[in-house]
């Protein structure tokens, strides 16, 4: 996949601070629109600041960058939770078929379908017979539910069953005891098992929409 | 009972198909500075153009300031001492300040005394843009000074200045139809054929747009136009006279047009612009406006009153191409645009209404409306149908019903909720009936709307919200319990009912469509 980033002389520093923008910048993108809500323009937002608050402390942060952006993208989601209470928000749209990004080609870190099959580069299956109508009320519901549960919860999901991290590793990210992450997840699984057996609640119901007064 | 490792799968499948696809985009990328880099490399002359085509957050504008009879140069301005961005940048637009003053050489320059608004001018501009519809905040240490020019209308001078904007959050949009590559498109709709590129939220939901801004003062005016070098352009604009770049060329000349000229922001780079008018009736008339560092003006026209503009290009060294426009690309992008919207508009007035909503639900049991056509639905509606029809949705059977029980029509009332049945659901776009603002929108499945508890919320920045529902037949009026035991009762008409309550949680009491009694939170 060919990239192009044009970020100053290329000294060694700046080759491995690009080549972790590369790496994970995609992954850190779509675990902010998850913590956001589905929120892309905001994941957007997090990830540019995620990944200039790592450049500027590249020294501390170059033996495991990966985990330190990570950590920084989930205060700076916490702090962008606290923030949206105030804002006015967006209407809620659907964005099925992605948004303007990239070169609208598969990436290497799309995952697989549950059930085996690729997604296809607008994150919708294009398989013959495939109900694409309950697919997303499904997935409209998964997304909905997600966004209804509190910041750490939702934080948990995404960190342990997204990013696929190691309880360890969810701790280090979220600035929580193992335990702690246990708790929230437990937790978290519960509350999503509720609400996703509530056939109100399972029907894509966007949030609200804050309308200026 | 679902286990735990099957509940999840589904969230694990449903995120993954979420941000299938996502990707960051270039530019924001690029404008991130490495660790000891000092300043960005400068992109790339095509790049620097690309991205000149596609920064997000903020925007340019010409400003023109007439100063009628006492027109003083600002030329011989002492220069400022102090730094050329004196206040703080806003959160969240600094990455994409750099990525305007690595490819705009005028905004690499200090400012200047003279770069800087009278302070009449910046108030009302500012006062403008805020208030504007798609403007948010001017950034004052990025105003430029450009040129003088003799007054359009004859009087005085003027001065021309480049400011640049911050748009402001705003919801969706239809960004167009096009090729099926480039940076910017989003696919929606069949793989082969034209596709719908893009309803949806800008990647950077901050918009730029156009304004005219005219001082009190009787002997100055102020007249604020954005040209628009952002992704914004081409999506949002529509003013007359704008010639906006297409949405899917990414290096695409703007030019403004004025009831006086053109004008028009290009890129470090570009030594020679042409613009070819075509006046109609006569023969296209090319010409070549003055660039003053990123602007090129050009106030005259072949014949009075703004001709079409068919082309624009730039020219770089040595006369090569950088990148040029034609009207008849824009045409063709926008017809093809029109015919997959039919389209989708056309198989959705075949849909099927699920038998309960007919059964239940009065409003999905009145004649389909003459007269009703889709220009007037939502890009939310709009995009609902495109994307494949989840919901089965059909258009055709769509109602208005005005809060209060006003008479049917089809569409311009702005108090009142759609209701668009389909085979496999139903949606619900309510607008509130306190002021303009956003509508609520949601679709949900048939057992949801014969609940009685579809509703769609807007918050208020007061606190409270307002709650349009659409309830069953039997529904005379439905009534809320709001927090400390307050009783609110609202009427229904042609099963929608709406009200206002506070912020805090409450308890809606209504009969489902078995009419049984049910209480919701909502």
């Amino acid at each position: 996949m060919q990239r192009t980033l044009t970020l100053g002389r290329p000294r060694r520093r700046d080759v491995d601070f690009e080549a972790f923008v590369v790496a994970y910048s995609t992954q850190l993108l779509r675990a902010a629109k998850l913590l956001t809500g589905g929120d892309h323009a905001i994941a957007e937002d997090l990830l540019q600041t995620t990944l200039m608050r790592t450049a500027r402390r590249w020294q501390s942060a170059k033996s495991a960058p990966e985990a330190y952006a990570r950590r920084v993208l989930i205060n700076l989601s916490r702090d962008q939770h606290r923030r949206g209470q105030s804002r006015v928000r967006e209407q809620p749209f659907p964005e099925r078929g992605g948004e303007p990004v990239g070169d609208g080609q598969p990436h290497a870190d799309d995952r697989s379908r549950a059930d085996g099959r690729p997604s296809t580069p607008s994150g919708a299956y294009r398989g013959a017979g495939d109900d694409h109508a309950d697919a997303v009320v499904g997935r409209d519901a998964v997304i909905a539910a997600l966004a209804g549960l509190p910041a750490r919860q939702r934080e948990v999901l995404v960190l342990r069953f997204y990013a696929d991290l190691s309880v360890a590793e969810t701790a280090f990210a979220m600035g929580a005891s193992e335990g702690t992450v246990k708790s929230y997840t437990s937790r978290a699984l519960a509350r999503m098992r509720e609400l996703l057996a509530d056939p109100f609640v399972a029907d894509a119901e966007p949030p609200a929409v804050e309308v200026p007064k | 009972m679902t286990t735990d490792e099957q509940l999840i799968e589904r969230i694990q499948s449903s995120m993954n198909a979420e941000v299938a696809g996502l990707v960051p985009p270039r530019e924001l990328l690029e404008a991130i500075e490495a660790p000891r880099a000092r300043g960005l490399r400068l992109p790339s002359l095509g790049a620097a153009v690309a991205a000149l085509g596609s920064a997000g957050a903020v925007a340019i504008a010409v400003v023109a300031l007439a100063v009628i009879g006492h027109g003083s140069s600002p030329a011989g301005s002492r220069v400022s001492s102090g730094s050329n961005r004196p206040s703080p940048l806003p959160a969240g637009v600094a990455a994409e300040v750099r990525a305007l003053e690595a490819e705009l050489a005028i905004l690499r320059r200090p400012q200047t005394a003279a770069d800087k608004l009278p302070k009449w001018a910046a108030s009302q501009a500012a006062i403008e843009v805020a208030n504007g519809p798609v403007g948010a905040q001017l950034i004052p240490g990025l105003t430029r000074f450009i040129a003088t020019e003799p007054s359009p209308i004859g009087r005085g001078v003027e001065r021309v200045y480049m400011v640049v904007e911050i748009g402001k959050p705003t919801g969706p949009r239809l960004v167009g139809i096009g090729k099926p590559t480039g940076p910017r498109l989003v696919e929606i709709g069949k793989p082969t054929g034209p596709r719908l590129v893009g309803i949806g939220k800008p990647t950077r939901p901050r918009l730029v747009g156009i304004g005219q801004l005219f001082a009190h003062d009787p002997s100055q005016e102020l007249h604020v136009w954005v040209i628009g070098l952002t992704r914004g352009v081409s999506e949002v604009v529509s003013s007359p006279g704008l010639v906006p770049p297409p949405a899917d060329i990414p290096l695409s000349p703007a030019v403004m047009l004025l009831d006086s000229g053109g004008i028009g922001v290009v890129p470090d780079g570009v030594t020679r612009v042409k613009w070819v008018y075509e006046p109609w009736g006569y023969k296209p008339v090319a010409l070549y406006p003055t660039i003053h560092g990123n602007v090129a003006i050009d106030r005259r026209f072949p014949i009075e009153g703004p001709p079409l503009l068919r082309s624009a290009t730039w020219y770089g060294a040595g006369g090569k191409v950088i990148a040029s426009y034609s009207d008849a690309y824009s045409i063709d992008r926008e017809n093809r645009l029109n015919a997959v919207m039919q389209s989708a508009l056309d198989a959705s007035y075949r849909q099927p209404i699920v038998p309960s909503l007919r059964e239940h639900f009065a409003v999905a049991r009145l004649p389909r409306l003459k007269g009703w056509t889709a220009g007037g639905i939502s890009h939310n509606l709009a995009a609902k149908i495109v994307e494949r029809n989840p919901y089965g949705l059909n258009v055709g059977d769509a109602h208005f019903v005005p809060y209060g029980g006003a008479p049917h029509i089809a569409i311009g009332t702005p108090s009142g909720a759609f209701v668009i049945p389909g085979s496999r659901g139903a949606c619900l776009s309510g607008s509130d009936p306190n002021g303009s603002g956003l509508p609520g929108f949601s679709c949900v499945r048939p057992a949801r709307v014969d609940s009685g508890s579809f509703h769609v919320t807007t918050k208020r920045s007061d606190g409270s919200r307002t709650i349009v529902g659409l309830v069953p037949d039997g529904n005379a009026s439905v009534t809320v319990l709001v927090t400390g035991g307050q009783k609110r009762t609202a009427p229904v008409f042609d099963n929608v009912w709406t009200l206002t309550i506070p912020t805090s949680p409450a308890t809606l009491l209504v009969k489902n469509a078995a009419g049984q009694r049910v209480s919701v939170t909502i």
